[in-house]
């Protein structure tokens, strides 16, 4: 009898085990496919700014919000992932130059993870102003 | 012995003790190939950080240059002392070079960032055309546009175990 519940115990033990490994595996590529995600939609984000002669675009915030799929999208019950902008004047001295704040949250926490608001991938680029050499 | 090795006992403790074994050997295979995509996502965004830095370095040297040339036409019309002028206004450290086209002076300005990721350094070459102000060219951006804006990363030394031909008779 004590060798049953001994052995019951360790399989249980190691059950618990093998689902907590296969649960970080999980985790890690979910974090992984983010972070790729991110970084591919961040990039054509910039590069869609560079050399923008928009001058509403000097200053301003913005929000994208996208689905699990990474697809934009308006409805608010999708929405897994947001990337908030800003885009500031670098400095007074440099009015030509815009700096350009992108950040990358996944607005549901990780499994078994307790931070809401994870922030999957930031960067700060500058995009150039070729309107002000025109002024 | 006969009768212990027939016996049938335990014979579904040690499937299962196998099938545990099995499933343990592949998590922790899976945790280790889900660690490394991770790592490499992390080193992909990594890369990309460090490309658009030297991006943004690119992008304040060009407005410094067009602020200099801004400055000199701001303050005198004299197109023949424009690059007297604005040599004396550019960094020692960049290098620059003046030739001419159809008897027409131009100045190349030339200049390399560099940033080290991962132990290794990449580069930025920045190599920028400066043509003489004229009634046509007033605008700054005609007046200064780049030639070159490539990104490179470190040689490194590698050895050619193949007898290839390298296109020489």
């Amino acid at each position: 009898m004590v060798e049953i519940i001994v052995s019951a115990g360790i399989l249980a033990v190691l059950a618990v085990g093998i689902v907590s490994l296969f649960t970080v595996s999980y985790v890690n590529i979910q974090k992984a496919i983010d972070l790729d995600n991110a970084v591919l939609e961040i990039n054509s984000l910039i590069e869609g700014f560079q050399g923008t002669e928009n001058s509403t675009a000097k200053v301003s915030r913005f929000s994208i919000y996208y689905d699990d799929k990474w697809e934009r999208s308006v409805d608010d019950s999708a929405v897994k992932y947001v990337i908030n902008g800003d885009f500031k004047q670098l400095s007074d001295e440099q009015k030509g130059l815009l700096n350009l704040s992108l950040r990358a949250v996944r607005l549901e926490p990780y499994p078994f993870e307790n931070s809401e608001n994870h922030e999957i991938y930031s960067i700060d680029v500058i995009i150039e102003d070729t309107s002000y050499w025109s002024e | 012995m006969m009768f212990n090795l027939k016996s049938q006992k335990g014979s579904s403790m040690v499937l299962i003790s196998l099938l545990l074994v099995t499933l343990v050997v592949f998590a922790l295979l899976s945790v280790t190939i889900s660690a490394s995509e991770l790592r490499l996502s992390q080193k992909n965004a990594n890369s990309n950080k460090t490309y658009y830095l030297l991006d943004s370095a690119g992008k304040r040297f060009i407005y410094d240059v067009k602020g200099k040339i801004k400055k000199i036409l701001d303050f005198s019309d004299n197109t023949a002392l424009f690059f007297k002028n604005l040599d004396s206004l550019l960094d020692e450290s960049i290098k620059r070079s003046v030739s001419y086209r159809n008897g027409v002076p131009e100045m190349i300005i030339e200049t390399t960032f560099v940033l080290e990721e991962n132990s290794r350094n990449r580069y930025l070459n920045v190599k920028l055309l400066i043509q003489q102000p004229n009634s046509i060219k007033k605008n700054i951006n005609d007046i200064c546009s780049v030639l070159e804006w490539r990104f490179w990363n470190e040689p490194f030394e590698f050895i050619n175990t193949i007898d290839l031909w390298e296109g020489k008779p």
